[in-house]
C-alpha cells in the first residue's frame, strides 16, 4: 500500500491531467519505439545514460575516513583501511598464537607463506598506515600437502585446523559483510582483516551509493584471489551465498570461493548450552570478555545507509564502519581462542 | 410433497434399466438422452400445477421446470500439425487415450512453434491446457536446460496439473528424464523450493507467489529466467479488475528480469469463454496475442432448466420452499440414478447444508433398503451417501486433494461445491451440474454449466432459483439469459496507484532506467519522479535505485482480500486442525456460539480467540445452523474536493467502511423456521478507502414526491446503474466498487460509492470527475432498455450480495428499483 502523502500526490497529478488521459496509456509496452527494454536508451534531455567510468563527485565519507578510491573495470569503489595497531592493540600476540594454529603435532610448523601472491597495498593508493614497505620474506619451502585426512585434521584437534597447517595463518580473510537486507538487496560494506607479517590490515571496501556495489564486488573477488582460505562468523548461512546472489545479480561471477572456515558452527559445537546464544557479540563478552559500548543495533544499519545514499551525512554512517570493523577483528581474535581447548566461558 | 421421497424404483423401470446397460457400462439406470433427463426433471416436479406471473403479466399454470433449453450436440473438429510431434509426446498422447488433436490444440501448438504469443479461448473442458503443454513439452525435450514457468490463479489449479504433468512423465521414459517439475507456492517446504529453484525446468506457481517470494529474490533464480522459453498464464480471466492489472504489472516485472538475464519467453494463455479474450491477452502482457477461439472438442447434447421453486405452503404464504432443499432433492435423486453430479453453490453454508440435507436423503434410503443407495452394500462398497461429498475453500489442502482424486477416479458420484470448483480443475467426466442460485455473471453460468458434459452422452444443467429479485426475473425471462454475451474482462495496468507500487517493486529488483517505460507506458517516468521525491528510490547516474529499508513487495497485496487466515480447532480432537477460514469470511463463519458446518458435521464455537486468529469448537448434534447478521457502515473521513451539480452536491474524499457481525441467528435446518437471536459485539472490519458521493437537494426528492415517485427507488436504481457504468470509465471490474446509500454523513441521503481496495485505486476519484458524462451515459442507457419497470440490464443489475457466507435462502436479496423513479430522478438532475 502506497503511503498517504504518494497516494494524494498521485490524485493531484491525475485531476491536474499530469499523467495522461486516462485508461490504458497506449502502452502496451511494445509502443514504445525505441526497442532494446532494459539496453541502455539513447541521451536525452534528462541525461539518462549509464557509464561505468564515471567521474564520482565526493560523497562526504572519503573526507573523514582515511583510504582511497579503488579502479576497477567495473568504476570506482571506496576503500578504508586501518591497523590492528592504529586500535590501541597488540598484534605480536595474537599473531603468535595464530602461528601456533598452523603446527603439526610433531611441532613442523607451516607458514604457506607465498611472496607472489602475499598483500599487497591499494594500487595508486597513499595509505600511510599500509605495512606493504615491510621487507618481503624469502620463499619458504614449498608447502608440503597433508597426507591424509586424520593428518589434516591434526587428530584430535577440530577439522578446520587443517585450512591453516595446509595454508598458513598469512593466507587466510577474513569477512564480514554490511547490507540492505536479508536477500534480494545491496551489499554496501565489506569488512577485511588481512594477516600481515607484524600487524593485521584491517580495509573495509564502501559502495557510496547502489552504483557501486558493481565496483566492490570485483574489488573483493581481486583481493579473495589473493588468499587461501576464508573465515567468517555465520558466513557459510548468509555472506557467501549473499555475495553469490548479489554477483548474480550484476552478472558477474561469485566473488569468493575459497575454502571456508564458520567460527559460528565451530562455536556452536563448543559453546551451546553453555551460552545463552551463539550471537558473536555474546561469544565477544563471554569468551574474549570484552565488551561493546554504543554499538549500532543491526536493524538499523540498513537505514543508515539508504539516508546516506539520498542524503550525504557521512559521519551517521560511522557508527557502521566501527561496528563492522569491531565484527572482523573479533574473528581475528577469535580464532585462536575458539582451537584452544583451555579457554573457557566466562 | 416432502423432498426427497421420489420414487425412485418407478423411474428405473420405466426406462428399462437393462435396455442401457450395454451401452452404458457402468452406469446401469444413468439417463441416456435428454428425453429421460427431462422426464426425471419432470417426474421430481409438483403434481398441482399453479399460477404465477408470466412475463407478459399474465397468470398462467406453471410448475417448478419453468424452462427447459436443448443445446444440440457438436461434432469433433480435428486439425493436424505443421510437425509432427517428438515420439516422446505421441506415447504420452497415446497413453491418454488420444490419437488426433482437435483444431484449436494443432492451432495453438503451431502457433506456440512459431514464437507467437497465443491466447486459447475455448469452452470447459475442450482440453486447452494440452495447447500449451505439448509446445513447452516438446522444447524441453529437444532443448536441455530450458525453463518454463506455470501461473495458476489458485494453489488447487498448480496441483492439479502438477499431477497431469507427472501423469504424462509416466507414460514416456524420455519426458521422463527430461522434465523436472513441483508446485512453488506457499505450501512448499524449504528444501523442495531450494531443489526447484536449482534443478527444475517446469516450475508451477501462482501470480501472488510471483511477486512476493520469485521476483524480488531473481539472482537465485538466475538459472530458471536465463533460460525461460515459456510463461503459462491458465484461467487468465480470473486476471480482471484490480487483481488482473495487478497480475499485468507482475508479467511486466517478470519479462523485465527475464530481459536481464537474457532471456525473452513467449507467454502461452489459457481462457473460459469471455467476449474479450485477445484483448485481455494483449493487455495483461503488453505484446501482441494470437488467439484461438475455434473450439474443436465435441459435446454431447445439453439440457438447460430453470428452476423454480414453489410456494413453501399454506402455512408460508409468503415464502419459497428452500432452494437449498429442492437443489438436494434434484441431486439425490440423479444420483440414486447414478448420474455423476455436481452442484455449485453460491456460499460455503449452501454446500454445506445441501450436503448434508443429500446424506440424510441417501442414508434414509439405505435404511429403508430402496433404490440403489444402501447405507452399507452387503459386498462392502461404499454407500451412496458415501459417494457424496462437499468441497470448498478452507478445507485442508490434503482434504481438498483426496475428494479431486477420488472424483477424478470415478469413486465420488456427486460433489458439492462452491465455486472453488468452477475454474479447471480435472475432475474426470460430470453428467449434471446443479447450479444453486444464478452465479454472478453469465460467464460463470456457463463455466459452472460447463463442468458437466462428455463429448458424446447427453448431460444436463439446472439452475434453482433463490427468492431473489435477480434469480427470480431471470425465471421469467429465461430467453434473457441466452441472448446474453458473455461479460468483457477490464484491466488498467496503468492505473496510477497500482502502477506506482509496481515501479516500486520493480526498482527494488534492478533500477529503472528511461527504457523501461516500454514495459510500464509513458506515465512511469511522473510517477518514478513521485516515488524519489518521497524518498523511495534515488537517481544516480539516469538510473533509479530503490533506497528504503522497505521491501515493497510485501505491502503490495494483487488480491483486494488480505491473505490472513482464521485456524479452527477442535477440542475434542486435542486441539487439531479441522479446517481454515480467510479474514474476511471468518467473523461471518466462525464468531462466538456460531454453528460451523464442515463436511455436513455440526460444530460449536466455543471460543474465537482474535489476536492468535484461532477459533476453538467442538463437535455438538444440534438441529440448526446459525446466520450472521452483518452490519456495513460507511463514515466519511475527509472531504478532499465538493463541487455544486445542478441541484445536487458531488465530492469525493477519504472513507472508512467498516463491517461486523453484530448478531446471529439459529435457524433450524430445512425448515428454515428461526428458533433465536443472540446479539454479538464483536470488533469490526475496516476498509480505509476512497469514495464519492452524489446528494440530491431537497427540492429534488421533493419533486419525485410529488410525482408519487419514491425517491429512495431511484437512487437506490442510480446507484446500481452507477456501479454497472463506472467501471466501463474507470476500467475496474463491478466487484472492485461497493455502493451504499447514506443519509447519516451529510445530513439528506447520498449515494455513495467506493473502491473496494485499501486507500482507493481513483475508480471513485475518476467517477467524481466525470460525474456529468457518468450521469448522461446513465440516461442512455435506461433509456435504450426495453424492459418496463426495471430489470437485470438497468436498474437492477449489480448484485450486491448482502454477505460472502450467507445462506441466501434467508435473505431474499434487494427489490429491483422502479425504473421510473430512476429515470425522473435522472431527468430531473441533467436537467432533461
Amino acid at each position: 500500500m502506497l503511503s498517504k502523502a504518494l497516494r494524494d500526490r498521485i490524485g493531484g497529478l491525475m485531476r491536474g491531467g499530469g499523467l495522461g488521459s486516462y485508461g490504458p496509456a497506449n502502452g502496451n509496452g511494445q509502443s514504445n519505439g525505441n526497442g532494446a527494454p532494459n539496453g541502455h536508451a539513447a541521451p536525452n534531455g534528462n541525461g539518462f545514460t549509464h557509464t561505468h567510468g564515471r567521474h564520482f563527485i565526493s560523497t562526504g565519507i572519503e573526507e573523514i575516513l582515511p583510504g582511497g578510491i579503488i579502479q576497477t573495470s567495473q568504476g570506482t569503489v571506496f576503500a578504508h583501511e586501518r591497523l590492528y595497531t592504529d586500535l590501541g592493540e597488540r598484534p605480536v600476540p595474537l599473531l603468535r598464537r595464530m602461528a601456533e594454529l598452523c603446527t603439526y603435532p610433531d611441532g613442523r610448523f607451516s607458514d604457506g607463506l607465498d611472496p607472489e601472491r602475499r598483500y599487497v597495498a591499494i594500487p595508486g593508493v597513499d595509505c600511510p598506515y599500509s605495512d606493504a614497505a615491510e621487507p618481503r620474506r624469502p620463499r619458504q619451502q614449498r608447502r608440503r600437502r597433508p597426507r591424509d585426512l586424520a593428518e589434516a585434521a591434526g587428530l584430535g584437534d577440530p577439522p578446520e585446523r587443517g585450512l591453516f597447517r595446509r595454508f598458513g595463518h598469512r593466507r587466510v580473510l577474513y569477512m564480514d559483510i554490511e547490507t540492505c537486507g536479508l536477500s534480494g538487496v545491496p551489499v554496501f560494506l565489506v569488512g577485511l582483516c588481512m594477516v600481515g607479517d607484524r600487524n593485521l590490515v584491517l580495509r573495509q571496501l564502501f559502495a557510496r551509493d547502489y552504483a557501486e556495489e558493481r565496483a566492490l564486488l570485483v574489488e573483493l573477488s581481486r583481493i579473495a584471489g589473493e588468499h587461501d582460505f576464508l573465515i567468517t562468523f555465520n558466513g557459510k548461512s548468509f555472506d557467501v551465498p549473499f555475495l553469490r546472489d548479489r554477483a548474480t545479480h550484476h552478472r558477474l561471477d561469485a566473488p569468493i570461493d575459497l575454502p571456508h572456515l564458520d567460527l559460528l558452527w565451530m562455536a556452536r559445537r563448543r559453546w551451546k548450552g553453555h551460552l545463552p546464544d551463539c550471537r558473536l557479540k555474546t561469544i565477544e563478552w563471554r569468551v574474549l570478555r570484552r565488551r561493546r559500548a554504543g554499538d549500532v543495533g543491526g536493524a538499523e544499519i540498513p537505514g543508515l545507509y539508504h539516508d546516506y545514499v539520498k542524503r550525504g551525512e557521512a559521519h551517521r554512517l560511522l557508527p557502521v564502519f566501527h561496528h563492522n570493523l569491531l565484527d572482523v577483528v573479533a574473528m581475528a581474535e577469535l580464532t585462536p581462542v575458539i582451537f584452544d581447548p583451555e579457554v573457557d566461558v566466562y | 410433497m416432502t423432498a426427497g421421497s421420489a420414487p425412485i424404483g418407478a423411474n428405473t423401470m420405466t426406462h428399462g434399466p437393462g435396455l442401457f446397460e450395454a451401452a452404458r457400462g457402468a452406469r446401469p439406470h444413468a439417463p441416456a438422452t435428454l428425453d429421460e433427463y427431462e422426464a426425471l426433471l419432470t417426474s421430481l416436479t409438483s403434481r398441482d400445477r399453479r399460477f404465477i406471473d408470466g412475463p407478459d403479466g399474465h397468470r398462467r399454470r406453471q410448475n417448478e421446470l419453468v424452462h427447459l433449453e436443448r443445446i444440440p450436440a457438436r461434432p469433433a473438429v480435428y486439425g493436424d500439425l505443421a510437425e509432427p510431434l517428438p515420439q516422446a509426446l505421441h506415447a504420452v498422447l497415446h497413453a491418454q487415450g488420444i490419437e488426433r488433436l482437435y483444431v484449436h490444440q494443432a492451432e495453438a501448438v503451431d502457433l506456440a512453434r512459431s514464437g507467437a504469443n497465443v491466447a486459447v479461448a475455448t469452452g470447459t473442458a475442450s482440453g486447452k491446457s494440452l495447447g500449451y503443454h505439448l509446445p513447452i513439452l516438446e522444447r524441453l525435450l529437444l532443448e536441455p536446460g530450458a525453463t518454463a514457468l506455470y501461473l495458476f490463479p489458485t494453489k488447487a489449479l498448480a496441483q492439479d496439473q502438477l499431477r497431469g504433468l507427472v501423469r504424462f512423465a509416466e507414460s514416456s521414459p524420455a519426458l521422463g528424464r527430461a522434465l523436472t517439475t513441483g508446485t512453488y507456492d506457499g505450501d512448499t517446504p524449504g528444501e523442495a523450493r531450494r531443489k526447484l529453484r536449482e534443478r527444475a525446468n517446469a516450475i508451477l506457481t501462482n501470480p501472488d507467489m510471483l511477486h512476493q517470494g520469485i521476483l524480488p529474490y531473481h539472482s537465485r533464480w538466475s538459472r530458471v529466467f536465463s533460460n525461460l522459453k515459456y510463461v503459462v498464464v491458465d484461467e487468465m480471466h480470473t486476471y480482471r479488475g484490480i487483481f488482473g492489472s495487478h497480475v499485468a504489472n507482475v508479467l511486466r516485472r517478470l519479462k523485465r528480469v527475464a530481459r536481464h538475464y537474457g532471456a525473452e519467453p513467449r507467454f502461452l494463455l489459457s481462457s473460459a469463454t469471455i467476449r474479450n479474450p485477445g484483448e485481455l491477452a494483449e493487455s495483461l502482457i503488453g505484446e501482441p496475442v494470437s488467439v484461438v477461439d475455434r473450439d474443436g472438442a465435441p459435446r454431447g447434447p445439453k439440457l438447460f432448466a430453470f428452476w423454480n421453486p414453489r410456494h413453501a405452503g399454506p402455512e408460508k404464504p409468503d415464502m419459497r420452499a428452500s432452494t437449498s432443499v429442492e437443489a438436494e432433492r434434484i441431486l439425490v435423486n440423479l444420483i440414486r440414478r447414478n448420474v455423476a453430479s455436481i452442484a455449485f453453490t453460491r456460499s460455503r453454508v449452501a454446500a454445506e447444508l445441501i450436503y448434508r440435507y443429500a446424506r440424510e436423503q441417501l442414508e434414509d434410503g439405505g435404511r429403508r433398503g430402496t433404490g440403489a443407495g444402501g447405507n452399507r452394500r452387503p459386498d462392502g462398497s461404499a454407500s451412496l451417501a458415501d459417494r457424496l461429498s462437499p468441497y470448498r475453500g478452507g478445507y485442508l489442502p490434503e482434504e481438498r486433494r483426496a475428494i479431486e482424486r477420488r472424483l477424478f477416479d470415478g469413486d465420488l458420484l456427486g460433489v458439492i461445491s462452491t465455486n472453488a470448483l468452477e475454474l479447471g480443475i480435472d475432475v474426470g467426466s460430470l453428467d449434471a451440474a446443479v447450479l444453486v442460485g444464478f452465479p454472478n455473471t453469465i460467464a460463470s453460468t456457463w463455466q459452472q454449466a460447463g463442468r458437466a458434459g462428455r463429448s458424446h452422452a447427453p448431460s444436463m444443467a439446472v439452475v434453482v432459483a433463490y427468492d431473489d429479485p435477480i434469480d427470480q426475473y431471470l425465471m421469467r425471462h429465461p430467453e434473457y439469459f441466452f441472448a446474453q454475451t458473455p461479460e468483457s474482462a477490464v484491466i488498467d495496468p496503468s492505473n496510477p496507484y497500482v502502477l506506482a507500487s509496481h515501479l516500486a517493486c520493480a526498482a527494488h529488483e534492478l533500477p529503472l532506467s528511461r527504457a523501461d517505460e516500454s514495459y510500464f507506458g509513458p506515465r512511469a517516468e511522473a510517477l518514478g519522479r513521485l516515488l524519489e521525491e518521497e524518498g523511495s528510490m534515488k537517481s544516480l547516474d539516469g538510473l533509479r535505485y530503490w533506497s528504503s529499508s522497505d521491501y515493497p513487495a510485501g505491502r503490495v497485496n494483487l488480491r483486494t482480500i488480505s491473505d490472513d487466515t482464521y485456524t479452527i480447532l477442535d477440542q475434542k480432537r486435542g486441539n487439531a486442525v479441522l479446517a481454515t477460514v480467510d479474514a474476511i469470511s471468518a467473523p461471518e463463519l466462525i464468531y462466538p456460539e456460531a454453528i460451523y458446518l464442515h463436511e455436513g458435521d455440526t460444530y460449536f464455537v466455543r471460543e474465537l480467540d482474535l489476536q492468535q486468529k484461532i477459533a476453538y469448537v467442538e463437535r455438538q448434534d444440534v438441529d440448526y445452523y446459525t446466520q450472521p447478521v452483518l452490519d456495513t457502515r460507511l463514515r466519511l473521513v475527509e472531504t478532499r474536493e465538493t463541487k455544486k451539480w445542478g441541484e445536487c452536491e458531488v465530492g469525493f474524499g477519504g472513507a472508512n467502511v467498516s463491517w461486523a457481525t453484530v448478531a446471529f441467528k439459529k435457524i433450524r435446518f430445512r425448515s428454515l423456521d428461526a428458533i433465536g437471536y443472540h446479539p454479538l459485539d464483536l470488533p469490526r472490519l475496516n476498509l480505509d478507502t476512497v469514495a464519492m458521493w452524489i446528494r440530491p437537494d431537497e427540492a429534488v426528492r421533493a419533486a419525485m414526491r410529488v410525482k408519487g415517485l419514491n425517491p429512495s427507488e431511484g437512487m437506490s436504481g442510480l446507484r446500481n446503474l452507477l456501479i454497472t457504468l463506472l467501471p466501463l470509465h474507470a476500467m475496474c471490474d463491478r466487484p472492485d466498487l461497493g455502493g451504499i446509500l447514506d443519509s447519516a454523513n451529510l445530513g439528506d441521503q447520498a449515494i455513495f460509492l467506493y473502491d473496494r481496495y485499501p486507500g482507493g485505486l481513483g475508480y471513485a476519484e475518476r467517477g467524481y470527475s466525470i460525474v456529468e458524462e457518468l450521469l448522461r451515459a446513465t440516461l442512455r442507457l435506461i433509456e435504450d432498455c426495453p424492459c418496463e419497470i426495471g430489470c437485470p440490464s438497468c436498474v437492477g443489475l449489480p448484485v450486491l450480495r448482502p454477505a460472502q457466507q450467507q445462506d441466501y435462502d434467508l435473505h431474499g436479496g434487494w427489490p429491483i428499483p422502479n425504473k421510473a423513479a430512476t429515470e425522473a430522478l435522472l431527468r430531473r438532475l441533467l436537467g432533461a
